[in-house]
């Protein structure tokens, strides 16, 4: 079993009666990305805060990096084994990129040299090496999110915790910080991702968990889109009311729509119902010419399930 | 306590401060005011109109320059410079007010509490290097300030009467190296208090300034003969402070908490 960078059960934490975060299960594997994906309010910052040890749940527990987030001195050490990315990073404005960078070097006990070599090398990773000495007052929103992930960086983390790490750059921004979301993957390191950005988490986590204050359903994009109202496609020769009159009703069978001479059936398990739908559509003469499967998007998986379990 | 970490926050706040020029501003020019301000307000007509003292029908002015058997315009002088420490006092109060409510309202506004907390440094840490780095300087402005008033106020003496009158070395220094950084202790506290409240670093300060008002009590005390400052009393105003910089500690413990920073600072 790979191990666990992040266990956390029946992780809850509420403000002043209200409950952010409830009964949240999670396990996350060492060089996974894992996506929270969630509307605003859904408390994915708050997971963070918890799993950071910058909050204290009140009910529940997590190991990060096999450590007790509960435990006085093991919060320390997750601070300094975690790098974490805001959604709008702040930086001292009035001194430089490199004096920025410095300072939170400083204050993970980096030694000197090594943190001077981990500034250059994620300065230059990110294009920012030559206005190492301007004041960050001046940089754009893109600059300054490159640079806010460079600072979560040069500790070098086992874990990351990036939260909307691409909210309101350019595309062309969106485009770099999703490339060094891979690389750091490819580093081995552990990712753990909030946006609501579905195209995004589709295409860079290996699961993703959606979220609605309490966890509503885990697993990779694609399953996730295979979990719910699979439709299956089936096309004939010829549509006929005989056909379709036998499939409504038909066991496994919730909903069948008619698109030309092609059937939409919306099946309970496609895996085990679709042989007895195309015998039965055989039976009764039906001539099939394709069977395909129409998947979800994961934007129908996630409507459907932030919009029909909502947590109240 | 990482006295590394402490000194990595000092660092950083310096070289923040370096950058602000109200602060350096208020660092430079406040107590240079006082410095030169004050022996030419205080001392120098003592020293070149005595008569108007020492003829006046003030009963506290006769008394005092008849007192102890110096000279009358000698008396008058020591009496003056002991009722300028209060000035003395308030530069500790205020200036790391200003300092310190730059520094916590500055990290509230750039939205960097939340990658600070976020490191492996404690929140002593934290505020050890932010006090520090408002005390000193505050504390090295206060004591450069009042060695140049000291110089100025000699200067004017030494011009006007050919001779030096040194003040009162004991209850200069018990002001300056014990009641000074009791006073700065309280100004950044309060700061600190009030700043986690507020987002505008001036309502930090006029609030905090409402800490000048007993200091000033003592200059009002000492001219007109209600509360005249001795060792004795200034012992006991050092007492008084640790009490009372013990009181706002207790208050502001609960304040420095990582979550109730993160949650509740706005």
């Amino acid at each position: 079993m790979a191990y666990q960078v992040i266990e956390a059960r029946g992780l809850t934490r509420a403000f002043n009666g209200f409950t952010a975060v409830d009964s949240v299960d999670m396990k996350v594997g060492e060089g996974e990305i894992f996506g929270l994906l969630g509307p605003n309010g859904a408390g994915k910052t708050t997971t963070i805060r918890m799993l950071a040890c910058l909050i204290r749940p009140s009910r529940g527990n997590a190991y990060v990096c096999g450590i007790d987030i509960l435990s006085p001195a093991g919060a320390g050490r997750i601070r300094g084994m975690v790098g974490i990315l805001n959604e709008n990073p702040g930086f001292y404005d009035t001194l430089s990129a490199y004096k920025n960078l410095r300072f939170y070097a400083d204050l993970y006990h980096m030694e000197r040299h090594k943190a001077n070599r981990s500034i250059e090398h994620y300065l230059s990773l990110f294009g920012l090496w030559s206005l190492r000495d301007a004041p960050i007052a001046g940089f754009s929103r893109g600059m300054r999110q490159k640079l806010a992930l460079a600072r979560c960086l040069i500790h070098e983390p086992r874990l990351l915790f990036m939260d909307e790490p691409t909210s309101g750059l350019d595309p062309e921004s969106a485009r770099t910080v999703r490339d060094s979301i891979r690389s750091i993957k490819k580093e081995g390191r552990t990712i753990l991702l909030c946006t609501h950005n579905l195209d995004e988490a589709e295409r860079l986590c290996d699961r993703i968990a959606i979220m609605n204050r309490r966890i509503l359903e885990v697993g990779p994009p694609h399953m996730l889109k295979r979990s719910m109202d699979r439709k299956v496609i089936i096309r004939l020769e010829r549509m006929s009311d005989r056909i379709l009159s036998m499939l409504d009703g038909m066991d496994g069978v919730r909903n069948v729509e008619k698109e030309g001479d092609s059937l939409v059936l919306e099946v309970d398990n496609p895996e085990s119902n679709n042989a007895d739908i195309i015998n039965s559509i055989v039976r009764v003469g039906g001539r099939i010419q394709f069977v395909s499967e129409r998947g979800q998007s994961l934007e129908d998986v996630y409507l459907r399930l932030v919009g029909g379990r909502h947590v109240r | 306590m990482s006295l590394d970490k402490i000194m990595a926050i000092m660092g950083k706040e310096f070289d923040e401060i370096m950058k602000n020029k109200y602060i350096l501003g208020s660092l430079v020019a406040i107590p240079l005011l006082f410095s030169l301000l004050l022996p030419a307000s205080l001392i120098a007509p003592v020293v070149f109109y005595p008569e108007a003292y020492l003829n006046t029908n003030e009963t506290s002015f006769a008394a005092i320059a008849s007192g102890n058997g110096d000279a009358p315009q000698d008396a008058l002088i020591l009496f003056f410079m002991k009722a300028i420490i209060p000035f003395f006092m308030m530069l500790p109060a205020i200036l790391p007010t200003i300092v310190a409510s730059y520094s916590i309202i500055g990290e509230k506004r750039n939205r960097t509490l939340e990658p600070l907390l976020a490191a492996p440094v404690s929140v002593y840490d934290i505020l050890a290097g932010k006090a520090l780095s408002a005390i000193i300087p505050a504390l090295a402005a206060t004591w450069l300030s009042a060695l140049l008033f000291c110089v100025v106020a000699e200067a004017i003496i030494y011009v006007g009467l050919r001779r030096i009158i040194f003040p009162d070395v004991a209850i200069w220094l018990l002001g300056m190296l014990v009641l000074a950084p009791l006073l700065a202790f309280m100004g950044i506290m309060i700061a600190i208090i009030i700043s986690s409240r507020v987002n505008d670093p001036r309502v930090a300060q006029q609030v905090s300034a409402i800490l000048v008002v007993p200091i000033m009590a003592f200059f009002v005390g000492q001219m007109s003969g209600f509360l005249l400052i001795d060792l004795k009393v200034m012992a006991g105003a050092a007492a008084l402070m640790v009490i009372l910089d013990a009181v706002v500690l207790v208050l502001g413990k609960s304040l420095f908490d990582r979550e109730e920073i993160l949650t509740r600072w706005r």
